[in-house]
């Protein structure tokens, strides 16, 4: 009776600690589309996929090398209304993407969502044009902090494609990481074609 | 991260006795800011922190006088909550939203210890920049002031109300009686669940985080009340102005009224952190009453204005990523009362229209903005948002005009190339 119980609950904690896991999708070197973006880019290795674990709005996903906190790409094929982060209450207040938007408001949409996202006093740099699968559009760095006090850097691409906004971000922490892969994101933004 | 810190909150934080809105968590922090030091300080540092004999002192503040209270035995209740709290304390130091500014540091510890009669010696002042209306001191001494609550405090009574308030709560023990309720086991359940709810990513975890955090761990009713008294009866000792306190409640409540978030305005019939930090009308009238028959006392707006002045641009502009442009707009409506900072005042009533995009905004935000760069301390950014207007509409002239313009008062604009670049292109197209 006693080892049919400790069995059963052995099976029910099994069971419990399965359904706790999540699978984290691996993303092949080489060409990639992201769902819900209008634009393929070259992977020069792969990539984990954290948009199952860190749920994400329609159209945003984001890859990392060695976990979110070292290493964070995102790829976002945001549709008018739409936003850069997910939120559970419709009544909090987010910036959201307006196709009136001018390219400096583009650049704030980016900068403000990640004020939002708990960044600490975001702001871009070095804003000039450039062009995203073609489309003309405006790449710009970023320099920030987590709440803990780690400065991180990030560049971004953004351009619109129809009346949806395309965006590629890579972020990561100031010290080392940023300037690591700096190189390979620069040609990964550059790799980028209509899908 | 963020469930160590819910754990060490829930215990250790004497939460905000005038949280206005939702607010996100406590972050980590920096370092040590700027306050003076004496060797008995020192004593009450938090174990593991920096001594804050390695800081230089400020200027404008008085010289600390020894610290009231002895550190507990690290066996009690207290000592664990003091240990909770120096946790927090050394997370606070490291926080990226930790304001060093000297001068401001000085100041507001100057405020705080004019209130707090012989708790100064106590005190440990963090500003942290956070949007929010929220100050707090823990049993340990560590106080937080944010700049949510700078940017909404009329003048200087109206801060050394709330800084009071705060000392109240530590004199009279509330988060320790607080912790000692909840040891009796009928806030066991109500602990997961404010763990759980910390465990929740960016603002969308703060909110539900804050939220679960206020309905438990706030304080009753009779210590808001009581800590309020508290607040009233030094600031007015310090000779302050004794309407200072209903003054910035009836404020809050009406900033809550005019909120774009129905969830804000429901907020004081649902549960929020307003119903645990009552901010009651039988509040707002005992502090009237009181203050009916007191002698008058200074605001020292003047004052406090010069001091919170170099921080305007960048709390304002915070303050408008919360996207809550009723909010933002009754404290721009407040700053510009006087007549003073119009520049920064009519350049974020213009921000509040470009970013809102209702009827009759585009209009609104180009009269204010025209209005703006009418005032010397207006943003170079309202030149680039008119020079955008006029752009839009075709007046490339009149456009490269006020771009160019933009780019002379900003020399060092991190948008120069791409405004540069639109310069050339009007220019073309002219």
């Amino acid at each position: 009776m006693n080892t049919t119980r400790r069995g059963l609950l052995a099976a029910v904690a099994g069971g419990a600690l399965a359904a706790g896991c999540v699978t984290i999708p691996l993303v092949r070197a080489g060409s990639y589309h992201a769902k819900g973006t209008a634009f393929s880019v070259t992977l020069a290795r792969p990539w984990s996929d954290m948009t199952t674990t860190i749920p994400q709005p329609r159209g945003v996903r984001v890859l990392t090398l060695h976990g979110v906190q070292l290493n964070q790409l995102y790829l976002a094929g945001i549709a008018p209304g739409g936003s850069l982060m997910r939120v559970v209450d419709r009544d909090t207040p987010r910036p959201t993407y307006r196709t009136d938007m001018t390219e400096l408001e583009l650049v704030e949409f980016v900068i403000d969502s990640l004020a939002t996202m708990n960044f600490q006093d975001p702001e871009s740099a070095n804003l000039r044009p450039q062009t995203l699968a073609g489309a003309p559009g405006v790449r710009f760095e970023i320099n920030t902090r987590i709440d803990t006090g780690l400065n991180f850097s990030g560049t971004a691409l953004v351009a619109r494609a129809g009346e949806n906004l395309n965006l590629l971000m890579f972020l990561a922490p100031s010290e080392y990481y940023y300037g690591a892969f700096a190189q390979e994101v620069d040609a990964m933004f550059a790799s980028a074609t209509p899908a | 991260m963020r469930v160590l810190a819910a754990s060490l909150l829930a215990l250790a934080i004497a939460t905000s006795a005038a949280a206005q809105d939702v607010t996100p968590p406590l972050a980590a922090s920096q370092e040590i800011v700027e306050q003076p030091e004496t060797a008995e300080s020192i004593a009450a540092t938090p174990e593991g922190a920096t001594p804050a004999t390695e800081q230089p002192a400020a200027t404008l503040a008085p010289v600390r006088p020894p610290p009231s209270r002895v550190r507990p035995a690290t066996d009690s209740d207290e000592g664990g909550l003091w240990g909770m709290s120096d946790r927090a304390e050394i997370e606070a130091r490291n926080s990226g939203q930790l304001e060093r500014d000297p001068a401001l540091n000085a100041y507001l510890f100057d405020v705080a210890c004019r209130v707090a009669d012989d708790a100064c010696g106590d005190i440990r002042l963090y500003v942290m920049n956070r949007p929010y209306f929220n100050a707090s001191m823990a049993p340990n001494g560590y106080m937080e002031v944010w700049s949510g609550l700078l940017l909404r405090a009329d003048d200087e009574a109206q801060l050394a109300f709330v800084l009071g308030h705060e000392v109240g709560h530590y004199r009279r023990q509330h988060s320790l009686s607080m912790m000692r309720t909840i040891r009796s086991g009928a806030g066991v359940a109500a602990v997961f669940s404010i763990i759980a709810a910390g465990a929740g990513v960016g603002i969308i975890g703060d909110i539900v985080y804050l939220g679960t955090l206020a309905s438990v761990f706030g304080f009753s009713r009779e210590n808001e009340s009581e800590a309020d008294m508290i607040g009233y009866d030094h600031a007015v000792a310090a000779g302050y102005d004794p309407h200072a306190g209903h003054k910035l409640w009836n404020n809050l409540v009406a900033e809550t009224q005019v909120s774009d978030n129905p969830d804000v305005r429901r907020q004081e019939t649902r549960a929020s952190i307003f119903r645990t930090h009552p901010l009651s009308s039988d509040r707002v009238e005992a502090l009237q009453e009181r203050a009916a028959d007191a002698s008058s006392g200074e605001t020292q707006r003047e004052r406090y204005r010069a001091a919170i002045r170099p921080f305007l641009d960048s709390w304002l502009r915070a303050d408008l990523r919360r996207r809550d442009y009723g909010q933002t707009a009754a404290v721009l409506d407040r700053l510009g009362a006087h007549g003073e900072d119009l520049g920064v005042v009519e350049y974020y009533r213009g921000e509040i229209n470009r970013l809102r995009r209702g009827e009759g905004d585009r209009e609104r935000a180009f009269q204010h903005y025209t209005t703006a760069i009418t005032y010397p301390d207006a943003p170079a950014a309202a030149w680039r948002e008119l020079g955008t207007y006029a752009a839009r509409d075709g007046r490339n002239a009149e456009a490269i005009a006020l771009l160019t313009t933009y780019l002379e008062r900003a020399p060092d604009a991190s948008d120069r190339a791409f405004v540069e670049a639109r310069i050339g292109q009007l220019g073309g197209g002219q």
